[in-house]
């Protein structure tokens, strides 16, 4: 027994030693390694290994902060000298182009938004005519046009045409393995439809494409090919007339020049314009055709010649800028202070002029002013460049530069927002003069309190973006784009497009909000146009008239309007339909885009508004309200995936205060907002991989080939955030004597969301010999709505009211665009197939700005009483 | 003559020879033994004995094409190969479950592409990649393929071929041993190479002592791999299928002949088929033989072992994907870009940034402990260190999960606690939180209320509702829960209460769901909204209507988060109906208007009161803005009714 216990005892004092023995000192490598940081030692050593990564990061400190030159993805490292791409180009780069179906799966639901929302939809309609029906239909449409198919045959006059269909929308059936279902191109059995292939249906594919060659049919849209079967046994359960009302434009063409909504009415007055979009949208991701389109004699080119409308009139020039930068990148220059400066205070500053800046700067400076558009020099341009560099590439590099146009946009509005916010500052400054007069807006020599502060955050911010900007230029000296000679960067069809494009769409988004501010959109007999039809407006000298008989009768009626409401001279809005003042804007709009593998939704309502200012209100009673919600969906591989859900909210509360709400939800979960203080105007970088609703971990799409697994992994990056820095002060003065009778408020600030979110892909296939990938990037959705509020009701020392106010809104929007190709690599060269190759939504456009002179409240009460 | 020829005789002895042998389809290939009394019915089972060796003819052509969750284009695939499929038995388990010798030979046609690409670049390639390696069948007396086992060293494409292949041509009889009897059919959930499929059998002749005919076909899917969950197996899949099998009197296979052609509809008319899969595939029994099954029995035991129909995707194939993703990016590069970039929160080209680095941190957790010096050094600054922690969430892991609690508990003794509370808060996106989070952020929470720190308190309550949404073993669960409830219990002002209540939403827990409707009714209208925000999940019939009934609430706020919980309820045309009774009895504000169309515009289609709703919206006059976008609406909701069959 003692000597059991002596045993114990002994193996108990030993315990302690062995355990010592069994964590010894770590070296670094050991503290580095996953089996360490996994195994029974981590803990115990934990503090030790973190001293020695610790000491060796310090160590490489120095070294780390001046290695980094410029991220170049991979995809295009090995093309750092277009020069020499454009000589020798990559095996990759060389792959025949596919044919393009960019839209071939692409849906949109939702409102239609801008008239940019209508555009995206044509472009859906052009690829694929149903896919911007909304879901639940769609399905019940595919069910009947599934049995259609099943029991439908060829008319007897297509049959000697079309033959031989190559049916490419699946497996070509031209080998053994086609179904004696299949549409057999080689015997008499051609009648029979195939099973599943849907030959009535998509009209945007290859079928329909052969079809068109072989009948002569033009453009076989829904229409046209749904007539061609509307013969056949069965085609009553779905008539042409039935379908054609899918296509919303259908309408407008079938009642010829008269105007029935606001859409119609863009469309028609810049017809020609309509016809090449058109056309473009047809062409899809193929930009060199679209540039073609545009120079083409006829319909649908737009070169050389005004936009006209549905009659002939002219109704823009396009007239390019007089001088352009030689490629985005040259846009940063020293002449233009809000590419460089800071605020006066701000304590750190990029040092662009510093040593070794000269040569940089005077690449840039030189290629400042370097194009001079026209039709003529962008045609003899295009063409030499599209002979001399690869496509491919310039597009790569096009996304590039439209990176950097952001950057240096948002570069450009933070310096310009400072100086609204020191504005807003100095305003609330107040000092007499010599003789006693108050002065507004003058600090009269002493420091403006809030100024330094507001210094240091801005002169924080535009650092942080110098820096991206100068990596930004880093890169594009690496990859060439900065040489004085031509390059793949200075030039690409699709830039074309967007120069085009920005040029009209601006004045068609100006059309249509000027259409909506009159007519509601609302063309029908209880609407104001129906009054407006049947009034007129005799103060105006508008006279009774049938205005939506076409795009330019309408724009008679708006042209009027809008000059009437300019001779009123009023220091507030005018809305166009009331005639009344409008203290207030808002705006809202709900979206969803994408497919299977990528999709986004997003919706938001934004706006202000200030109530109570009318012809019977008590002053004491008028309220303000400004608001900003934003919700945004994801979804990768069937998974959707809510990413934020963002409100800010400003409302009186009580007599004295406002009452300010946010609320922020990232991935579905509340997030705390601090209960005091400004908000901190938090970013979250997130990563959503697909199926991420069952999972947040990795789930990848794995398709089986012939037994052989290839494993799909897709997922969306980027960061969201949610600015709520609207602040308010009230004072309400409330008095039976409407003389006396006031309120005092201040409602300043900015709000609104940002997100910029990315696709990605990988792709795995476990044979040895072969090597699978993705390239490519896919925005997914981008998007800022930014907007500020700065709206003061004061008293002045005369004793009236005086209301004084500046409210913006912006939105910039570039939506699924981009494209994601798996490659496969073996020793018989290289394939690659699009999962994605989408041009989508852009959208840049100021959606409200509403400027209040200063206006006692008296003269506004009467404005209240009518101007109509 | 063969062996199993010459074992027919002996009825006496019919159980322990079999008459019939060696039905060994591949996949079910086995033998199949069958009784040779003239006077009692043949009865059936496979068997494959020790030492005997079965071949076949093979050929097997197929094409595939999968448009990837109904992606633009597809990826595609051709395989087409013919030699010899050699079973040789290695003897017959305790449980009569048959180990089988499967090896390829003598091919004469080995073309397999994917997208376009050959995979063998030479015969000798194929050869050496096909016919070398061997694999091991489990296969029990009604055919069913219990496993194939490889060695690991195996090349991939043997692998994926050979299971495919048994898997393919597994055929499975009611029971072991069966009498068949004529006209009898039976069906079968068996898995296939596009996912589980219902096979039908049918006895087609009646069982002679010469033959025994069967057919088969696939009649449907109980699931399809490489699709969305979404995909309707009922309406979108169209299947033409069908096999004769024909066994000799011998017991033999003598063929097996099988053609298949599966077209999987997109969802929305005018896409590409989501997948279209045919294949032809023949086996015709050329000999039956003796062997010395010595040599093979020598060999290393398989390791690689999977079921039929599983897909033999190995980690490896996880480290490409993920080695992919990090396109060659290194912890060096990242630390440098923390330190360059960190302080504007952003890097160039960040979304790709993002993607590369978090790609890395999961193939390499070791790395994100190396991360922390960067979160603690000042030149990064806040908006950088919120950017490490949002990658350590996002990697995920245990060691991405502990590197963020040390960064936080950092974080907690160095920076001002606004930033704190940001930074705690990222625990929120860690998608699978374990227990040693869960804890950690339940005594942050404790010591919060100890010392009386309302902003980290609350946060760390939000906190821990999230984490709990996401994970922890349910005794965990219970237990952490009980400090949410405590909290909208002992809550002692409304910030509080609503902030319980947010948690809670945040936890989605079926169980708090009574409490949390009781709080529809609060008194605050900031109560009553943080029950609506807290409604989302999970989604009950009493939740919707909850929902539905808070679209009624004065206060337009609680209306507006009444639809945004809606937002993530499935609703039925029902559910729409009921919402647009209230919206047209008047009772949704007019500041609700804008979120009222932006949640109906999703469900324009659903219900025909949807469109009504929007009209009783767009005459109350909601601004020229709104109503246009309402009129639009109505537009294209009238061209989709007229369109509609």
């Amino acid at each position: 027994m003692t000597r059991l216990l002596l045993l114990c005892g002994a193996v108990l004092a030993v315990i302690p030693f062995r355990a010592e023995a069994a964590c010894p000192e770590p070296t670094l490598v050991e503290c580095q390694s996953y089996s360490y940081q996994t195994g029974t030692c981590w803990t115990e050593k934990r503090s030790r290994c973190e001293a020695l990564i610790d000491a060796a990061y310090q160590a490489e400190r120095a070294t780390l902060t001046k290695s980094r030159v410029a991220l170049v993805p991979k995809d295009l490292s090995s093309a750092t000298d277009p020069v020499a791409t454009q000589q020798g180009v990559s095996t990759e780069q060389t792959v025949a182009a596919l044919p393009p179906t960019p839209y071939a799966s692409v849906y949109a639901r939702g409102s239609t938004g801008k008239y940019a929302g209508v555009v995206q939809k044509v472009r859906l309609f052009e690829l694929s005519p149903t896919a911007y029906l909304p879901q639940t239909s769609s399905e019940a449409l595919s069910s009947a046009v599934s049995s259609f198919s099943r029991t439908a045959v060829v008319p007897e006059e297509l049959l000697g045409q079309v033959g031989p269909l190559e049916y490419t929308g699946g497996v070509p059936c031209t080998d053994w393995w086609c179904m004696e279902t299949d549409l057999d191109p080689r015997g008499p059995s051609i009648p029979i439809l195939p099973l599943g292939t849907q030959v009535t249906w998509p009209v945007s594919n290859d079928v329909a494409k052969v079809i068109s060659l072989r009948t002569a049919v033009p453009r076989p849209a829904i229409n046209d090919y749904v007539r061609i079967l509307a013969n056949a046994p069965g085609a009553a359960q779905m008539s042409a007339a039935k379908v054609a009302h899918v296509d919303f434009r259908h309408p407008w063409e079938k009642d010829g020049r008269v105007v029935n909504s606001c859409e119609e009415y863009v469309w028609q007055r810049y017809t020609t314009f309509s016809r090449f979009e058109t056309r473009a949208a047809e062409l899809g991701g193929d930009y060199a055709a679209v540039f073609d389109a545009a120079y083409s004699s006829g319909s649908p080119g737009i070169s050389n010649r005004p936009i006209r409308d549905e009659v002939g009139n002219t109704t823009l020039t396009i007239t390019f800028p007089s001088s352009s930068p030689k490629n985005s990148f040259f846009a940063w220059n020293w002449n233009q202070s809000d590419t460089f400066a800071y605020p006066n205070g701000t304590p750190r500053k990029f040092d662009w002029f510093g040593p070794g800046s000269g040569p940089r700067l005077a690449k840039l400076s030189a290629g400042y002013n370097y194009w001079t558009w026209d039709w003529n020099k962008l045609r003899t341009e295009g063409q030499w460049y599209q002979a001399n560099f690869n496509i491919d590439l310039m597009e790569e590099l096009d996304a590039k530069k439209y990176a950097f146009e952001q950057l240096l946009a948002k570069r450009r509005a933070t310096y310009r927002e400072h100086g609204e916010a020191m504005n807003v500052l100095l305003r609330q400054v107040t000092c007499t003069d010599g003789a006693g007069f108050p002065l507004h807006g003058f600090p009269c020599g002493r420091p403006i309190p809030g100024l330094a502060e507001l210094d240091a955050q801005v002169g924080e911010q535009l650092y942080a973006l110098d820096t991206l900007i100068d990596a930004a230029l880093t890169e594009a000296d690496a990859l060439g784009c900065l040489s004085a000679t031509r390059t793949a960067c200075d030039w690409s069809p699709r830039g074309f497009l967007r120069l085009v494009t920005e040029i009209v769409d601006p004045r068609r988004e100006a059309d249509f909000a000027r259409c909506v501010a009159v007519t509601a959109n609302n063309f029908g007999s209880t609407g104001r146009l129906a009054t407006l039809e049947s009034a007129g407006i005799p103060k105006a000298g508008i006279p009774p008239g049938d205005y939506n008989a076409s795009s330019v009768a309408l724009t008679s009626l708006i042209e009027g309007i809008a000059s009437y409401i300019a001779t009123v001279k009023a220091k507030f809005p005018i809305d166009p339909a009331s005639g009344k003042p409008k203290l207030g804007a808002s705006d809202s709009d709900e979206q969803s885009i994408g497919s299977g593998v990528f999709g986004a939704r997003y919706g938001y309502s934004v706006g202000w508004e200030l109530m109570g200012f009318g012809t019977d209100a008590k002053l004491s009673d008028a309220n303000i309200h400004v608001w900003s919600r934003f919700n945004a969906d994801v979804s990768v591989l069937g998974g959707s995936t809510n990413v934020i859900d963002a409100v800010a909210e400003v409302k009186p509360y009580g007599t004295t205060q406002f009452e300010r709400d946010v609320h922020v939800r990232v991935l579905g979960k509340d997030l705390f907002t601090p209960l005091s203080g400004t908000s901190p105007d938090p970013t979250w970088n997130i990563v959503i991989t697909g199926g991420v609703k069952q999972k947040l971990a990795e789930t990848y799409a794995i398709i089986v080939i012939v037994a052989v697994p290839v494993k799909l992994s897709a997922g969306v990056s980027g960061d969201v955030g949610f600015t709520a820095n609207v602040y308010g002060a009230l004072e309400r003065k409330p008095d039976e004597d409407t003389s006396k009778d006031g309120i005092a408020l201040v409602v300043e600030g900015g709000a609104g969301p940002r997100m910029g979110l990315s696709g990605f892909a990988a792709a795995a296939v476990e044979l040895v010999v072969v090597r699978a990938g993705i390239k490519g990037e896919l925005t997914l959705l981008a998007l800022e709505l930014p907007m500020s509020v700065n709206v003061s009701v004061k008293l002045t020392t005369d004793g009236s009211f005086v209301l004084e106010g500046d409210t913006r809104m912006d939105i910039v929007m570039r939506a699924l665009s981009g494209r994601i190709a798996v490659f496969l690599e073996s020793i018989f060269g290289d394939t690659e197939q699009d999962l994605v190759n989408w041009s989508g939504l852009e959208l840049r456009e100021n959606v409200f700005q509403q400027q209040l002179e200063p206006v006692s409240l008296t003269e506004l009460k009467a404005a209240f009483t009518g101007v109509f | 003559m063969s062996k199993a020829v010459q074992t027919q005789a002996g009825p006496a002895r019919r159980w322990r020879l079999p008459l019939a042998v060696a039905l060994a389809v591949v996949g079910g290939l086995g033998a199949l033994w069958a009784t040779r009394s003239p006077s009692a019915p043949p009865e059936f089972g496979f068997r494959i004995p020790r030492g005997q060796r079965l071949i076949y003819a093979l050929e097997w052509r197929s094409a595939d094409s999968v448009a990837l969750a109904g992606g633009a284009q597809g990826v595609e695939g051709t395989l087409d190969l013919a030699g010899k499929l050699v079973l040789s038995g290695l003897g017959v388990q305790s449980s009569a479950q048959s180990r089988v010798d499967v090896q390829l030979a003598e091919l004469s046609r080995h073309q397999l592409q994917v997208m376009g690409s050959e995979v063998f670049p030479d015969g000798p390639t194929a050869e050496a990649d096909l016919t070398g390696p061997r694999a091991v069948m489990i296969l029990e007396p009604t055919g069913r393929v219990v496993s194939v086992s490889f060695q690991n060293e195996a090349p991939p494409v043997f692998k994926h071929l050979i299971n495919g292949l048994l898997t393919e041509t597994q055929v499975i009889l009611p029971a072991a041993p069966w009498t068949p009897t004529p006209e009898e059919t039976w069906e079968q959930l068996t898995p296939v190479l596009q996912g589980e499929a219902q096979l039908r059998y049918r006895v087609a002749a009646p069982p002679t002592k010469d033959a025994l005919q069967l057919v088969r076909a696939r009649t449907g899917f109980k699931s399809l791999r490489s699709l969305e969950p979404q995909v309707d197996l009922s309406r979108q899949v169209h299947l033409v299928s069908s096999g004769a099998i024909t066994l000799s009197g011998a017991g033999h296979l003598a063929s097996l002949e099988e053609t298949h052609a599966l077209t999987v509809d997109a969802p929305t008319p005018g896409a590409r088929p989501l997948l279209r899969s045919q294949s032809q595939l023949r086996l015709d029994l050329v000999r039956v033989e003796d062997f010395d099954p010595t040599e093979l029995e020598r060999r290393p035991a398989p390791t690689h072992t999977l079921k039929p129909g599983e897909l033999a995707v190995t980690t490896q194939t996880d480290r490409q994907l993920l080695e992919q993703r990090a396109e060659g990016t290194n912890l060096r590069t990242v630390l440098t870009d923390l330190l360059t970039f960190g302080a504007a929160g952003r890097m160039p080209d960040h979304n790709r940034w993002l993607w590369r680095v978090t790609g890395l941190l999961q193939l390499h957790p070791e790395l994100c402990a190396q991360l922390l010096p960067a979160f603690r050094d000042p030149a990064v600054g806040p908006k950088g260190r919120a950017l490490i922690l949002d990658l350590l969430a996002t990697a995920g892991h245990p060691l991405g999960q502990d590197a963020l609690r040390q960064a936080i508990r950092h974080a907690q003794q160095s920076v001002p606690t606004s930033e704190q509370v940001m930074l705690l808060q990222r625990l929120s996106l860690v998608a699978e939180p374990d227990a040693q989070t869960l804890e950690f952020i339940a005594r942050t929470h404790a010591a919060a209320v100890t010392a009386r720190d309302r902003d980290t308190e609350l946060a760390s309550l939000y906190t821990l509702g999230a984490a709990l949404g996401r994970g922890g073993d349910p005794q965990q669960r219970r237990e952490l829960n009980q400090v949410l409830v405590s909290a909208l219990e002992e809550a002692q002002d409304s910030i509080q209460r609503d902030a319980a209540l947010r948690a809670l939403g945040n936890a989605g827990q079926a169980e708090n769901l009574p409490r949390v409707l009781a709080q529809t009714a609060a008194t605050e209208p900031t109560t009553r909204r943080a029950a609506a925000a807290a409604l989302r999940s999970p989604q009950t019939r009493e939740t919707t209507d909850a929902l539905v009934g808070l679209l009624r609430d004065p206060q337009p706020a609680v209306q507006i988060e009444a639809l945004t919980s809606l937002d993530e309820h499935r609703l039925t045309p029902s559910d729409l109906e009921a919402l647009a009774t209230v919206v047209l009895s008047g009772a949704t504000a007019r500041e609700a208007d804008a979120d009222l169309v932006n949640f109906l515009a999703q469900h324009l289609h659903t219900s025909p009161a949807v469109p009504r709703a929007l009209e009783f919206i767009a005459n109350r006059g909601p601004g020229q803005q709104l109503e246009a976008r309402i009129r639009s609406l109505l537009a294209e909701a009238r061209s989709v009714q007229a369109a509609m069959p």
